[in-house]
């Protein structure tokens, strides 16, 4: 299968097309000014590449980074001439920051008492979701939609996971990319690690001190070739292999040797079918951190040997800032331009190159005769590491995809207000609430004392899931579904720049604030080197997470995964944000509480196997296998509501509201408790299914 | 002043640092802080020179200077009593 880029959208600070920003790119010009979307007194360091000249609409919904989304995504569905109406179109959407720009004042203030603990419309702009569900309202309905986050590397990953969704026959074309807005978080947070230079940033300069963060959004349009051909539809250029994996090594260092960064381009493009003699540009991360591009430097040289010499390197991130989650997606559109227009762009501010950058890199625009294949990278906190490998159409032989039929199941373990378990008693007695007994996140005290609670959580089930499985570590992956991230600890790190002053931000709170944190941890703490990342979907984060690890498996990212969510205890999220997003569930039934499963390509010492994955906009529209004799549905809460417009009206529902309440996470918990019910030959058909109001997932699971 | 001080930093190093478990007094005046002797990692660094300045008001200079600042608790007492003093 082949895998086409039929449209490019990409909002900057140096320019709100793609077309605007690449010829300022190929210009020179740097989008770097002093930040005034908020006050920067008192920070170390205040240039940015903030976006100038873009309106915001009014309304609860609306965030710069939802508005930064909706520019460039528009512009890519424009372009590709595709719409929601005339193609089964999905949307992925990779971010970090969401509406934190303007919220984090409010739930400071919130905290503080100056404004109620109440369900404040305004928050809806807060949840990473946000900027999905506004994008599924105005230019949708998209037929799948999904938001992911590894940091900065999230672009990548919803590249990544965009062309496993295209080797399913059900969707004819991917919106995917990452949007993220500046804030006060960020721009104190990396200034707290001295990772920003107060000048303009040189990536790979010998005298380099450190990054400009940026904002903007950046979407591609993917579609198989084949279905652009039938519309007669001629690619910008391809996007042949893709490669997400985890370092499992710091939660802000990178590995000095690459080594993770390099098996990424590797494998990228080994997928693309692609050499380094094919090869004429990478488009590097580039951050112009001193650990960064020494790093990645070795990376590039150690891929491409002999033909480091010749294969130009250049950096965006002088011109257009580090966007974070949407630096991955802007720079694949970028390099789908140097494919199309023969040019590649500089590394800006590059005045003595660093020896240590031993890698031929680009000073000033260059044009080839051809620019065969491009190879862009993003290495994100957690060790979160991608690379996308983009060509000329048809450069290289069609990949043969690995598309798993079957996913399986080896193991489940939850953490709920009762204790730790195996996930098979979740369902009997009163609803839980409360927190979990810390004496069961009994973790090694050396190695977890950065977590917060979400990261003891996710460590936690993670590793009583994995005890007794037999996966690979070094391809097994992780992913948690969140709802709301780590809010009351971002609330809490910005009073906190209010009380001192910005140069008294925490440097080591500020990594845990970053939503893809405690996966980052859990990956680090298991020593998982499969692609790490987090899923958030309000009330189904937990089901997201789990439809993402079968998706990444099913198109050969992973081997296995831990899949699971975790519910943190929140004032904020409980009295705020939960009930603005609950559809229904009663604010009592939150209790804290993670649940994990193992999922594997291998049916080796597995309980279940999953027959059936469905995910439909409407109950109406799913098509379930009929269900057997002693069929049971297993949800977070009664879903009778929904099940009852589907083939398995009349299946009994068991809910896990006993074990771990309800909550935005508990899908991830009934997940698990269908797996041991089937172990205890309870059952012998299971059918795990979530909703909310335009979402419903459905998984039929039967003994392996 | 300086066995005081030397107290405080290291007390401020298991609290910081989240060291659970660890006592202050079990860190030794001349042990190297990072790499060998405790492990600590740049990001301690970063947060003990934050916490450096919040608790004595003492800044500690960003990069390579931090260096022998940062050789171990003896010589960062000796630093914020030299700029506390000065000061």
């Amino acid at each position: 299968m082949r895998i086409w880029i039929t449209g490019v959208g990409v909002t900057s600070s140096l320019g709100l097309t793609a077309r605007e920003t690449f010829d300022k790119l190929v210009q020179g010009e740097r989008g770097l000014s002093r930040i005034d979307a908020f006050d920067v007194e008192g920070q170390r360091a205040s240039l940015g590449a903030q976006v100038r000249g873009i309106s915001v609409p009014q309304g609860d919904a609306w965030s710069r980074t939802t508005a930064f989304a909706h520019h460039a995504a528009k512009e890519a569905l424009d372009a590709s001439g595709l719409s929601t109406k005339s193609a089964r179109v999905g949307l992925i959407v990779g971010g970090t920051t969401a509406g934190m720009l303007e919220n984090e004042l409010r739930v400071v203030a919130i905290l503080s008492g100056k404004l109620p603990l109440a369900p404040i419309p305004e928050l809806r702009s807060h949840p990473l979701s946000s900027a999905t569900d506004s994008l599924d309202e105005v230019i949708g309905p998209f037929v799948r939609v999904r938001n992911v986050a590894s940091a900065c590397s999230s672009g990548v990953t919803a590249l990544s996971l965009a062309m496993a969704w295209l080797l399913e026959d059900e969707i004819d074309a991917v919106v995917a990319g990452g949007t993220d807005g500046l804030c006060r978080l960020t721009l104190s947070g990396f200034n707290a690690l001295s990772a920003i230079d107060p000048e303009p940033c040189r990536p790979f300069d010998a005298n380099r001190r450190g990054l400009n963060l940026g904002e903007g959004a950046g979407f591609l349009v993917l579609e198989r070739a084949s279905f652009a051909k039938k519309r007669g539809k001629t690619p910008i250029a391809e996007l042949a292999g893709a490669s997400l994996a985890a370092e499992a090594h710091h939660i802000t260092n990178p590995e000095s040797e690459g080594k993770t960064a390099a098996r990424v381009m590797r494998e990228a493009l080994r997928r693309a079918n692609v050499t380094p003699a094919d090869v004429d540009y990478v488009n590097a991360h580039g951050t112009g951190t001193p650990l960064n591009d020494a790093m990645e430097s070795k990376a590039i040289a150690a891929v491409m040997g002999a033909e480091t010499e010749r294969v130009w390197v250049s950096s965006s991130k002088a011109q257009i800032g580090h966007t974070l989650a949407a630096a991955g997606a802007i720079e694949a559109a970028i390099s789908a331009m140097c494919v199309r227009e023969r040019i590649l762009p500089p590394t800006a501010g590059l005045a003595s190159p660093d020896p240590a950058c031993n890698v031929r890199l680009l000073r000033e625009a260059t044009r080839l005769d051809r620019v065969r294949a491009v190879v862009s990278n993003s290495f994100g906190f957690g060790g979160m590491d991608g690379a996308v490998v983009i060509t000329e159409p048809e450069l290289a032989p069609e990949r043969s995809e690995i598309s798993r039929a079957r996913v399986y199941v080896s193991s489940a373990s939850a953490l709920g207000p009762r204790g730790a378990s195996d996930a098979g008693d979740l369902t009997t007695g009163p609803a839980a609430t409360g927190a979990v007994p810390d004496d069961v996140l009994a973790l090694d005290v050396a190695k977890a004392r950065r977590f917060d609670r979400a990261a003891r959580l996710c460590a936690a089930a993670s590793h009583m899931a994995l005890e007794g499985t037999t996966v690979d570590r070094a391809t097994c992956g992780v992913v948690f579904g969140s709802a709301f991230s780590s809010v009351d600890e971002a609330a809490a790190f910005v009073q906190r720049i209010f009380d001192k002053g910005p140069r008294l931000a925490s440097p080591a709170e500020f990594p845990n604030l970053v939503p893809s944190s405690p996966i980052g941890h859990a990956s680090i703490y298991e020593g998982l080197k499969g692609p790490a990342l987090a899923t958030a979907d309000l009330r189904t984060s937990g089901e997201s997470a789990i439809a993402t690890a079968i998706e990444l498996i099913g198109s050969g990212d992973a081997s296995a995964f831990v899949a699971g969510a975790a519910a943190v205890r929140s004032k904020l999220i409980d009295d705020a944000f939960y009930p603005l997003f609950d559809d229904g569930a009663t604010k009592a039934g939150r209790a804290e509480q993670c649940a994990a499963v193992v999922l594997q390509a291998s049916p080796r010492g597995a309980i279940a196997s999953i027959d059936r994955v469905a995910i439909r906009r409407a109950a109406e529209d799913l098509t379930l296998p009929a269900p057997e004799e002693g069929a049971q549905v297993f949800a977070s809460v009664d879903v009778r509501a929904w099940t009852e417009k589907t083939s398995w009206a009349s299946v009994p529902i068991e809910t896990v509201e006993p074990g771990v309440g309800s909550n935005e996470a508990s899908g991830a918990a009934a997940f698990a408790a269908a797996v041991r019910a089937i172990q205890r030959g309870a059952t012998k058909q299971a059918l795990v299914f979530g909703a909310r109001h335009n979402e419903v997932y459905a998984f039929v699971l039967r003994p392996a | 002043m300086s066995a005081d001080l030397r107290r405080e930093i290291k007390e401020l190093i298991v609290k910081e640092l989240n060291l659970e478990g660890r006592d202050p007094q079990s860190i030794q005046d001349d042990a190297p802080l990072f790499g060998e002797g405790l492990g600590l990692d740049s990001l301690d660094a970063l947060q003990l020179a934050m916490s450096v300045e919040e608790h004595f008001g003492v800044r500690i200079p960003e990069g390579d200077e931090a260096r022998p600042i940062f050789k171990s608790v003896a010589a960062l007492a000796d630093h914020v009593a030299s700029h506390r003093s000065s000061g």
